[in-house]
C-alpha cells in the first residue's frame, strides 16, 4: 500500500501522503434531482455517491425522480454545482447482491 | 469446537451497555443476533449507517439499504444514514467503541491481516485499516485454522497486514485469548479440547492463566 507514496511524520506519527481523487468524469447513482442539479439519495445508497460527485469534472448523475419542484435547501446532499449532466432513469432494475431475511416469528 | 452462533454469542456477552459497535463481514455480522440480553448497543455499518436493524422480514427488502457486506438490513428507530466521508469521520475519530472483525492471520503480538491474499482478485481493503486504526478495542472472530488446516494465530503475518498491534482479543472456533503487552494469553478453551491440542494448532506461542475448571475434557 505504501509503495511509492510520499510518507511524512506528523505529531509522532508516520503517515502516508494519499491526495484526493479527481476523475474527468465521474458516474453517481441519486434518487431525487431538481432543475438546478440538487440531488438526494436514498438510504444507504448514499454511501459514496457525493464523495465520488464532488470528484468529477465532469459529472453524470442517474436519477430515479427529477422533481419539477425545488429540493427543500435542507434536504440538499449534493449542490447541483457539483453535477453538469442528469439521465432520467424510471423504475430501475435494482439487484440485490445478498438478500438477506428473518423469518416471522 | 464452538459453533460459529456460539462464537457470535461469546462475542456478543462482551458489550456494554451505551457502545456504538462495528461489525464486519463474515461471522461478526452474526453476533447483531447474539446481543446480550437487557444491554442495548448501537451498530454501525462502514458505507453509512449508524442504528443498524436485523435482517428486514421476507418480502421486504430495500435495495437501498444494505451493510457493508451488502446484505438487506433494517433502521432502528433513531438511525442515521450518511456518506462514507461522515461515517469514517467516526471511525478515525475514535466515537465507535468496538470492532469485532474477522481475520486471515493474527500474530501473537495483534497484527491483524485481513483483507487479501496475494494473487487473489479482491475488490480492496475496505475500512479495514481505519477500523483497527481507529477504534480503540478490537475484537477478532476466526476459525482456529484455514481451510487448508495451516494456523491462523502465527508467530508473524506473511499476508498484507490491515494493521500491527491492534487486536485486543481472538476469540476462535477452540479458544479465546487476550493479547496484551506481555503478548498472547489464553482465557478460555472450547469444552473436550486440550491445551496440547491446542498448542499444535496454534503457531503463535501464548500463555496460559486457566484454572483447571475452565479447561475442557468434560
Amino acid at each position: 500500500m505504501a509503495e511509492g507514496k510520499e510518507t511524512r511524520e506528523s505529531g509522532g506519527k508516520m503517515s502516508i501522503l494519499e491526495r484526493g481523487i479527481f476523475a474527468d468524469v465521474a458516474l453517481v447513482s441519486a434518487h431525487t434531482a431538481d432543475p438546478e442539479g440538487n440531488l438526494k439519495y436514498r438510504l444507504a445508497a448514499r454511501n459514496f455517491n457525493p464523495l465520488v460527485a464532488m470528484a468529477g469534472r465532469f459529472t453524470l448523475a442517474e436519477v430515479e425522480v427529477i422533481s419539477d419542484n425545488y429540493l427543500d435547501p435542507e434536504s440538499v446532499m449534493t449542490p447541483g454545482v457539483f453535477v453538469q449532466r442528469l439521465v432520467h432513469v424510471q423504475n430501475p432494475v435494482k439487484d440485490i447482491e445478498h438478500r438477506t431475511v428473518r423469518e416471522r416469528e | 469446537m464452538w459453533t460459529r452462533e456460539e462464537l457470535a454469542a461469546i462475542a456478543g456477552s462482551e458489550l456494554q451497555e451505551g457502545q456504538y459497535i462495528n461489525l464486519g463481514i463474515g461471522i461478526p455480522t452474526l453476533v447483531a443476533n447474539h446481543l446480550p440480553a437487557g444491554v442495548s448497543v448501537t451498530l454501525h455499518s462502514e458505507n453509512g449507517i449508524l442504528g443498524m436493524g436485523p435482517f428486514p422480514y421476507k418480502g421486504e427488502e430495500d435495495p437501498d439499504l444494505i451493510n457493508a457486506g451488502k446484505q438487506t438490513v433494517t433502521l432502528e428507530p433513531g438511525a442515521g444514514v450518511f456518506d462514507s466521508a461522515v461515517s469514517f469521520a467516526m471511525i478515525r475519530g475514535g466515537h465507535i467503541n468496538v470492532a469485532i472483525l474477522a481475520a486471515l492471520q493474527v500474530s501473537h503480538r495483534g497484527d491483524l491481516a485481513n483483507w487479501t491474499i496475494p494473487g487473489k482478485r479482491v475488490k480492496g481493503m475496505g475500512g479495514a485499516m481505519d477500523l483497527v486504526t481507529g477504534i480503540p478495542r478490537i475484537i477478532v472472530i476466526t476459525d482456529h485454522l484455514a481451510k487448508d488446516g495451516t494456523p491462523k494465530l502465527v508467530r508473524e503475518c506473511d499476508l498484507p497486514l490491515a494493521g500491527s498491534q491492534v487486536v485486543d482479543r481472538i476469540i476462535t472456533d477452540l479458544a479465546v485469548f487476550d493479547i496484551g503487552d506481555s503478548g498472547m494469553t489464553l482465557e478460555r478453551l472450547a469444552p473436550c479440547h486440550t491445551v496440547e491440542e491446542l498448542r499444535r494448532k496454534t503457531e503463535a506461542s501464548f500463555t496460559q492463566r486457566l484454572e483447571p475448571h475452565d479447561v475442557g475434557g468434560e
